[in-house]
């Protein structure tokens, strides 16, 4: 009997059949965990207030529960089934921590207060408390929690739209008048470095002096518009306190957004979701990366990525053609295949290795050689930027890119090709008419395919030109307008950098999740595109061939 | 063996007498290798024009890589040799110097199983026109090669409505059909057909057939076939190939009634192959 | 420090300025009695250069040593090529472990201290040598020989520190009690001596390597053998764009999980964990056994190949039966906590960034590539073969384990040494989930660095063309050779198995 059933080999089909249900246990798994821990960061959490056996209270939202650990419990309550909850209590700058563990057993009560309001703050991370006063020029307008929870958003539309100002002086007047100072010192250097110390050349000097003086002027005069505008809106403050009484006045220029997620209905939390969401994407980040927007690092991806494909298809396409189409098939042509399966297989991070030691040191150094030498040794080229990364990420997807073509030439029926010929038709004409419109979808598919590989890559970006946090975009309203030199914020070096080098990781967490749940949406999303593509494109050739 | 080669001997001999009309390929001790494999031997052979010759013989013996040397399509294969010479038109295409790109306009070519591009019914046809640089003529004219052509090939009142769906929304005979248009829009003056029938069905055959019949008014046509009844139906000139040689070249009627070698009567009656 | 002229070396303690105190008096040079005629220290004044009138040259530091009162004692980790006279001067390099020695007969040497290179012999002028000096950046020397005169040398000496010995066997460091591999390239002082024994790196890749694919492979093939041999077609079309997609995922993604969400949660759940190994296995037993044993009116509802549905719930019944047991077993076996137990009796250290979580994560990242190419493989053996097998009275599994595995054992292997070059070479996981430490431990609890991880960590930092620099060029080299050759081999056991089929 029990032969029999062994040798039947049920029980190892079942095994098999483990080792996969194992496997995708745990892809969902991944994908569940990072999208219910992602959406928590656009959603207003209630806040909790729980008083402890001695007293004191604690307020802020839960973030997480677990058993007790054991070593923190006595023998005789190791099985018991303890949790312990960790809540968020913000107030980094009057607690100097913001997360702490609390036990069940010490909890006596556990409240939602209405008024309990989360103030969201440019530093020192959320607040948690009331909203005692509203106070303008130190002398308080409006007084008590209700009122001055309903009172706080009209005054947060004045110091939001002084803010705006503020930022449209500094960001394009000033940044302006930067970029011409810079530019004219650019000059100067030059002249010097050229050095021929003529009348000529200290005429001009001085000129261009006289040139950066005028431009400092303007600088100054708007520099004293910013400053008398931040003096405005710094009369306006609130007056809080957090849950044991401690009074704290915050400035409302420095308040982001503040609500009372314990009185909000369904609805407004969804508003105030899309508000999060809408911050996500568009806002520059805060707080050292941790909270904010992540802008720069949407931009810097995609433009990244558009431009590795601007390299990667042209060149991956063309060698596709070339060892079907045109070269001899023999044992050279077997031979570079597999030397570009290979290349596929090759680390990540020898690609980068590769980027920065040729395309940075080599031709970067080479450029600004020749090209800019005033500026040395302050580098030009020679150093990290999105130009060499993305060099390096074509090379990177190159064989993704050939592999897709030729499988989609292949695809193409002999058929056609001989039919073209036989009309008379040349070489180039057939690859012209016939065979690069019949491979389009492939083609398509393995630049989809590239695009979510680069988009997903980090190890060589690491080194050839990617920062934590990048002074300006790649792309931006002065001339020449694409700054290919630049160096530029990464989805993927995000997650690496918030999640894993700042210095309030439980703080991080967050934000780290959500730009997971982007990332990993945007590579499933290329990925799925391209899978239905090359379904299509099966289908269809299967179908033409009777 | 030997025998075989002087019946080939005496074969050669006769077929100078049989053949009536303007000849419009000749074929001159065309010897054929793939890598060191012979795969056509000592081919001599007259196909006259404004006929249907048809080239039969058991799978392998060369008649299809034969119908390819005609157009030089054999060259697509790496490792392959030409030795001998095939003469149209009194030039020698395999003369150094042969522009393929214009010998194989001057050929149109059917291939067994029907390749249309992944284009519309009128872009197919018209495809040979624009790589050659017709396309630029004017939409009028391309319009009347096309319907022209389609007419030709007896498909345009089933296609006419119908010129701006893809090719592959059409059926399999209706496919072959549009082959053998975009074949006929670049009027060649040569058309070879590679078992053009063998995956349609009968009445798909028996339309193409006809169509055969038709087209020979004003083309040489060259058409491999598998099937012996087809043969008899459409040509006029039969050749018989076993084992990459021609065994034997006459009038259909004679190569069907009263073929002069034993192999070929053993292999008409359907001893073997 | 003291030398004699009868081949002495006292080595005293200035601690109490006006007490000297002898600590130690040994012998320095081989022959035991040559006179010692040139003694100086090494930038960093650890090491102590001693020449003797032999023409040997030999260093000693002090380590700790807890069997002397004073605590230190002298040893002597560097010999070095002899000069065949009296050595007469000696000096180091202010830039870094290198040092000139000069003898009676005009003959200069430029050596390395922890290379124990003799980077150059010169043979200057034929007269003794009374003193050298180097110039402040170490690219130049100046020497007096004993006729008065004076010649400077430029010295062109970029990386001294480097030979086969110091990259890939053991080194006695300045400090240390014995010769081992050491990575650690940078120190906060100039006077650092940079070591740079690739071996604890190398260790580490093998050793996450290892794990990984302890974890990967019987999934990825179980996974593959049950996709393409024993599951219903209408589920294989839902698996696999769901492992397409798990092999889209970024590695920084299962990085990130890997370091903040599964190693922590390890480290809580471990000992449920590792029962898991054992308590999946007897549930999926159980469930074949009781499925098997079904009235057959039951399975005929069910056709076969979707034993994956009932395994699915089987497989979380197993989780939570590990979970209720892990603390049981920790609690009553273990006795108490699973750390303190390993520290107690196999005297392990437990990390929470380990390579047990390596080990989950990277297995993780190469599962789908393993698992594509193996089902490759496994769908490429022509349906006639399995056919024949089932019509002569084979079972399934027989026909899988008989026919088609054998078949397809080199698409197998191929995957396994894809997967293999993909583990050696992935970087951020390791990065993520390790703790970064380059040291030499096998054990499964610790961390460690890999080749990969330690170029990404160090390169940003290290200036173009200096010999951290080159050392990391190696080190990327010899991966890309390694997974070169693995690829390679991969790649033509493939090429050749798919010919093999594509006739049949």
């Amino acid at each position: 009997m029990l032969r029999n059933y062994f040798k039947s080999g049920e029980i190892f089909i079942w095994f098999t059949g483990m080792g996969l249900g194992l496997s995708l246990i745990m892809i969902s798994g991944l994908l569940l965990l990072i999208v219910a821990n992602g959406k928590d960061y656009f959603w207003a959490n209630e806040v909790v207030q729980l008083t402890k056996s001695d007293g004191n209270k604690i307020l802020g939202e839960i973030v997480k529960e677990e058993p007790v650990p054991k070593l923190n419990l006595p023998d005789s309550l190791w099985n018991q089934g303890l949790i312990r909850k960790q809540l968020k209590i913000g107030n980094r700058d009057l607690y100097g921590f913001d997360f702490q563990w609390i036990d069940e057993r010490e909890v006596i009560r556990t409240e939602y207060p209405e008024y309990a309001t989360t103030i969201e703050r440019m530093e020192f991370g959320n607040f948690y408390g009331f909203i005692k006063e509203i106070l303008v020029d130190g002398i308080a307008e409006v007084k008590g929690e209700q009122i001055a929870a309903d009172k706080i958003d009209s005054y947060l539309d004045i110091t939001s739209s002084l803010r705006d100002e503020m930022k449209d002086v500094e960001k394009s007047q000033i940044g302006r008048i930067n970029y011409n100072i810079e530019n004219l010192r650019l000059q100067i250097k030059k002249i010097e470095f050229v050095g021929k110390n003529s009348e000529k050349d200290l005429n001009k000097i001085a000129q261009i002096e006289s040139e950066i003086a005028d431009q400092n002027k303007i600088y100054e005069t708007l520099r004293s518009k910013v400053d008398s505008l931040n003096q405005i809106a710094l009369k306006y403050s609130i007056y809080c306190e957090d849950v044991n009484g401690r009074g704290k006045t915050i400035p409302l220029l420095n308040i982001v957004r503040v609500y009372q997620p314990n009185n909000m209905s369904f609805l407004s939390k969804l508003g105030f979701s899309f508000s999060k969401i809408r911050e996500f994407i568009f806002d520059d980040p805060r707080e050292s990366n941790t909270e904010g927007g992540i802008f720069p690092a949407i931009f810097g991806t995609v433009m990244m990525v558009l431009l590795m494909s601007i390299f990667t298809v042209p060149f991956g396409v063309l060698a596709a053609l070339y060892l079907r189409e045109y070269a001899k098939q023999g044992p050279l042509v077997r031979t570079v295949r597999i030397a570009v399966n290979n290349l596929a297989g090759v680390p990540s991070i020898v690609f980068g290795v590769f980027g920065l030691g040729f395309f940075i040191y080599f031709v970067g150094g080479t450029i600004d050689q020749l090209f800019f030498p005033e500026v040395l040794p302050t580098p030009t080229w020679g150093t990290g930027g999105i130009l060499w990364a993305s060099l390096t990420l074509a090379l990177l997807t190159m064989p993704v890119v050939i592999v897709a073509t030729e499988e989609a030439l292949t695809q193409i029926p002999r058929g056609m090709r001989e039919a073209a010929l036989a009309l008379g038709a040349t070489k180039w004409q057939v690859v012209r008419r016939i065979i690069l419109p019949a491979a389009t979808p492939g083609i398509l598919t393995g630049l989809i395919l590239a695009m979510a590989r680069a988009a997903g890559e980090v190890a060589p970006l690491m080194i050839t030109g990617v920062v934590k946090l990048a002074p300006s975009l790649p792309f931006d309203s002065y001339f020449p307008f694409f700054h290919l030199d630049r160096k530029f914020m990464h989805l993927g070096f995000h997650i690496y950098d918030v999640g894993f080098q700042s210095p309030n990781i439980e703080a991080a967490m967050p934000m780290v999740y959500t730009t997971t749940l982007l990332l990993i949406l945007i590579v499933v999303l290329l990925n799925i595109t391209a899978m239905v593509i090359r379904a299509n494109l099966r289908k269809k050739y299967k179908s033409s061939t009777f | 063996m030997k025998e075989q080669e002087l019946g080939l001997a005496q074969q050669t001999e006769k077929q100078k007498g049989t053949h009536s009309g303007k000849i419009k390929i000749d074929v001159n001790h065309l010897n054929f290798y793939y890598g060191d494999v012979i795969a056509l031997n000592d081919i001599n052979m007259k196909i006259p024009s404004n006929n249907v010759s048809a080239l039969i013989g058991p799978s392998g013996c060369g008649k299809s890589t034969f119908l390819r040397t005609l157009n030089r399509m054999n060259e697509l294969i790496d490792d392959v040799k030409v030795e001998g010479e095939i003469i149209i038109d009194g030039q020698d295409i395999y003369k150094s110097g042969m522009d393929v790109v214009e010998l194989r306009k001057k050929i149109g070519m059917i291939f067994q199983k029907s390749n249309p591009f992944p284009k519309s019914v009128y872009d197919n046809v018209a495809f040979g026109l624009r790589i050659g640089g017709l396309g630029k003529k004017s939409k009028n004219e391309l319009d009347e090669i096309i319907e022209r052509s389609l007419k030709q090939a007896a498909l345009w009142e089933e296609v006419k409505d119908r010129l701006n769906e893809s090719a592959f929304g059409l059926s399999g005979g209706q496919q072959q059909r549009l082959c053998i248009a975009r074949a006929l829009a670049i009027e060649p003056e040569i058309l070879l057909m590679d078992e053009p029938a063998s995956a349609l069905d009968p009445i798909s055959t028996a339309k193409i057939e006809e169509l055969i019949h038709e087209l020979k008014k004003n083309y040489t046509i060259v058409i491999v076939t598998h099937n012996l009844q087809q043969a008899a139906r459409v040509s006029d000139y039969t050749a018989f190939f076993y084992l990459g040689s021609l065994v034997e070249l006459d009038k259909t009627s004679k190569i069907f009634t009263n073929p002069s070698n034993k192999q070929t009567e053993d292999y008409i009656t359907g001893r073997f192959g | 420090m003291v030398g004699t002229s009868n081949g002495w070396l006292n080595y005293i303690s200035l601690k109490e300025k006006d007490s000297p105190q002898l600590i130690q008096k040994i012998n320095p040079t081989p022959s035991g009695k040559s006179a010692i005629t040139s003694l100086g220290f090494i930038i960093g004044d650890q090491s102590l250069i001693v020449g003797d009138a032999d023409g040997n040259v030999t260093s000693w530091m002090r380590v700790l040593d807890e069997k002397t009162d004073y605590g230190w004692k002298l040893v002597n980790p560097h010999n070095f090529d002899s000069h065949n006279a009296a050595v007469t001067s000696f000096a180091g390099s202010l830039r870094n472990k290198s040092f000139i020695t000069g003898d009676a007969k005009g003959k200069i040497y430029l050596e390395h201290l922890t290379s124990e290179r003799t980077l150059i012999e010169l043979s200057g002028k034929e007269q003794p040598v009374l003193d050298i000096a180097f110039s402040p950046k170490g690219d130049g020397a100046i020497v007096l020989y004993s006729d008065g005169t004076i010649v400077t040398y430029e010295i062109i000496n970029p990386h001294p520190e480097i030979t086969i010995q110091t990259i890939f066997g053991k080194v006695w460091y300045e400090g240390y009690l014995k010769p081992e591999f050491v990575w650690q390239s940078t120190g906060g002082t100039d006077d650092f001596e940079p070591k740079f024994s690739l071996v604890p790196l190398i260790i580490g890749t093998l050793k996450g390597t290892f794990y990984a694919m302890l974890f990967a492979i019987p999934l990825a093939l179980f996974g593959a053998l049950y996709t393409s041999q024993f599951s219903h077609p209408a589920i294989r079309n839902y698996i696999k764009p769901a492992v397409e997609v798990m092999a889209a995922l970024p590695s920084v993604v299962i990085g990130f999980l890997a370091g903040l969400w599964l190693a922590p949660l390890l480290e809580r759940i471990l000992p449920g964990v590792l029962l898991m190994f054992i308590v999946l296995p007897i549930i999926i037993a159980l469930g074949a056994s009781f499925w098997t044993r079904l009235p057959s009116k039951f399975k005929n509802k069910m056709k076969p190949g979707y034993e994956l549905l009932f395994i699915f719930p089987l497989i979380i019944l197993a989780y939570y039966i590990a979970q209720w047991l892990g603390p049981i077993f920790e609690f009553y076996v273990l006795g108490g906590d699973y750390r303190t137990w390993l520290m107690n009796n196999l005297d392990e250290q437990y990390d929470q960034r380990n390579s047990i979580v390596v080990g989950f994560a990277m297995g993780f990242a190469v599962i789908p590539i393993i698992f594509t190419i193996c089902e490759d493989a496994l769908s490429s053996i022509p349906s006639s073969l399995t056919s024949a097998s089932l019509a002569l009275g084979a079972t399934k599994w027989e026909t899988a384990t008989r026919i088609v595995l054998p078949s397809a054992s080199p698409g197998i292997f191929s995957a396994v040494m894809i997967g293999f070059g993909r583990a050696v070479g992935e970087t951020m996981i390791v990065l993520m989930a390790t703790g970064n430490t380059p040291i030499l431990s096998f054990s499964p609890f610790n961390g460690m660095r890999t080749l990969s991880a330690n170029i990404a960590v160090e390169i940003p930092e290290a200036p173009y063309q200096g010999t951290l620099y080159r050392v990391l060029f190696l080190a990327a080299t010899l991966l890309f050779i390694l997974t070169f050759i693995v690829n390679t081999v991969a790649e033509i056991v493939r090429q050749r198995l798919r010919k093999k089929y594509a006739d049949l």
